[in-house]
């Protein structure tokens, strides 16, 4: 049984780090828009990374990110162009997905919502694995596919599809939460 | 927070070399039995499990057809680079993440959670029992204080036992909404995750309990055996006489009197994984019975062979309910 105590002290924050906070903001927040600017098709997308990207910031419990705030910015700032760029190419799918797929229609909003939510997170989790290892994944665990059938499907061998599924499965039991 | 937070790497390729074989054609009873060995052998094994089934839950919520189109579009150049920037921050360390990012919902920070169509019963040191329903999630905090019940998500049935410290301590269940303190009693609390209306209801059996929605710091209100009610974060529904065997599930069974099919399948759907969908002009069809949740395969084909209705199953994960 856990002591409660553990519990208060992940969450009170260590020394108030508001002040550095307001600092770090101050002389970062110019360059990290220029910077995001570059990298996006709109000053709009770049002012709202630019403010998610320092509300990780301050969200975070990570203490270097503080000692080394340009680095952490940098970091995190990347990470959310990608995320960027990989959630308009799925949102993109899912409405062409929406047009094709008749049954899909019968969906309430709310539904919908849930499905694509559940589309981003696993496709956070796929994200970086090879092609291949990918589409075993999803042709074993979304088509029902035996391995035999998938191994046809992609052209490798059995073992190689075994392989893959094993390889993707582990990542996300990595990485879900 | 348990320490399941951090996964073995190598406990997460050995649960999925495992979850790989469970789903294979031949896998047998031997292989099942290994698993299960496997499983119980270590701490480490059974949270990397638990990351298993969560996975093959969020997977179930995906109509396939759309899943595949979906997810499986081709790689652009963009998602290659995402691989660098991942390596570096599971390198920094998993905290760095955010919480909200990869998100899906708390069942892993929990201390003791039932998976979907899981029932669980199970003793705390004062005596207190409560009942886990199906995808539950719950934290136990006993301090010097109180004793605290986190309900995170699903449903819980608690019969409180007389505190062992002197003088007694309050037994609370916390929900999103608000909090439940028990007077000596038999209750049920189910946190309702709506979209639009996330809300908790509260049921009492015996004894009565004190109800304080978060915000509502004068809206407390005693709910006493016999009655249910829900509330918000903000305030209490009105209080309801307590409907007949709402609580059978702890004993799990599902009680069903003239029962809309609509109503009993979503309640159905909850002991599931994948999609359940009901045909509009079958959701008033009233049904009765009293059904196992074991094995609820088994219970749609006893509702298909006493109902003018048929099952047609896509998939393993997707199956209609259609007029015959």
């Amino acid at each position: 049984m856990p002591a409660p105590a553990i519990v208060t002290l992940a969450l009170s924050a260590p020394s108030d780090p508001a002040d550095r906070i307001t600092a770090i903001y101050r002389q970062h927040h110019g360059w990290l828009l220029r910077w995001l600017r570059g990298k996006l098709q709109s000053a709009d997308q770049a002012a709202d990374l630019a403010h998610d990207t320092f509300v990780r910031l301050l969200t975070s419990t990570h203490q270097p990110a503080l000692r080394e705030p340009r680095a952490y910015l940098t970091t995190v700032a990347q990470r959310l162009v990608i995320d960027h760029y990989r959630r308009l190419s799925l949102e993109q799918a899912w409405l062409d997905t929406l047009a094709h797929v008749p049954e899909l229609t019968a969906m309430s909003p709310e539904e919908r919502l849930d499905v694509l939510q559940t589309l981003h997170r696993i496709d956070a989790m796929l994200d970086g694995l090879p092609a291949p290892v990918r589409s075993a994944f999803l042709l074993s665990h979304l088509e029902g596919l035996s391995h035999a059938e998938i191994a046809a499907r992609l052209e490798i061998s059995e073992r190689t599809v075994h392989r893959y599924l094993v390889q993707a499965i582990a990542r996300c039991i990595l990485l879900i939460a | 927070m348990t320490a399941s937070l951090h996964i073995d790497p190598r406990a997460a390729h050995e649960a999925a070399s495992w979850l790989v074989r469970l789903r294979s054609e031949d896998c047998g009873i031997a292989d099942q039995q290994a698993w299960q060995a496997w499983r119980s052998s270590d701490p480490a094994h059974e949270a990397a499990w638990q990351r298993a089934e969560l996975l093959c839950h969020s997977l179930g919520l995906l109509p396939p057809a759309a899943g595949m189109r979906v997810l499986d579009r081709p790689i652009r150049k963009t998602r290659r680079a995402t691989v660098k920037t991942l390596a570096a921050l599971i390198a920094a360390g998993p905290l760095l993440w955010g919480a909200d990012h990869l998100a899906g919902g708390p069942a892993w920070r929990a201390d003791v959670h039932t998976a979907r169509g899981e029932i669980r019963p199970m003793t705390l040191d004062d005596g207190t029992r409560i009942v886990l329903n199906t995808d539950t999630a719950i934290d136990i905090a006993y301090g010097l204080q109180e004793r605290l019940i986190h309900l995170r998500s699903g449903e819980i049935h608690i019969e409180t036992a007389p505190d062992t410290a002197s003088p007694p301590r309050p037994f609370l269940v916390r929900t999103e909404q608000g909090r439940v303190r028990a007077i000596g009693t038999r209750f049920s609390v189910r946190h309702d995750d709506e979209l639009f209306q996330p809300h908790t209801q509260v049921a009492v059996m015996q004894g009565a309990v004190e109800i304080r929605p978060k915000h509502g710091e004068l809206a407390t209100r005693i709910l006493k055996a016999g009655e249910q009610t829900s509330f918000t974060e903000d305030a209490i529904s009105a209080t309801m006489p307590l409907a007949p065997q709402f609580d059978a599930w702890s004993r799990g069974v599902l009680v069903a009197d003239n029962t809309p099919l609509g109503v009993l399948l979503a309640e159905i759907a909850r002991y599931r994984h994948g999609v359940l969908r009901c045909a509009p002009e079958l959701a008033r069809l009233p049904v009765s019975g009293t059904f196992q949740l074991k094995d609820t395969d088994k219970l749609l084909h006893l509702l298909q062979r006493s109902l003018p209705i048929r099952l047609r199953q896509r998939t393993r994960l997707w199956i209609t309910i259609e007029p015959v």
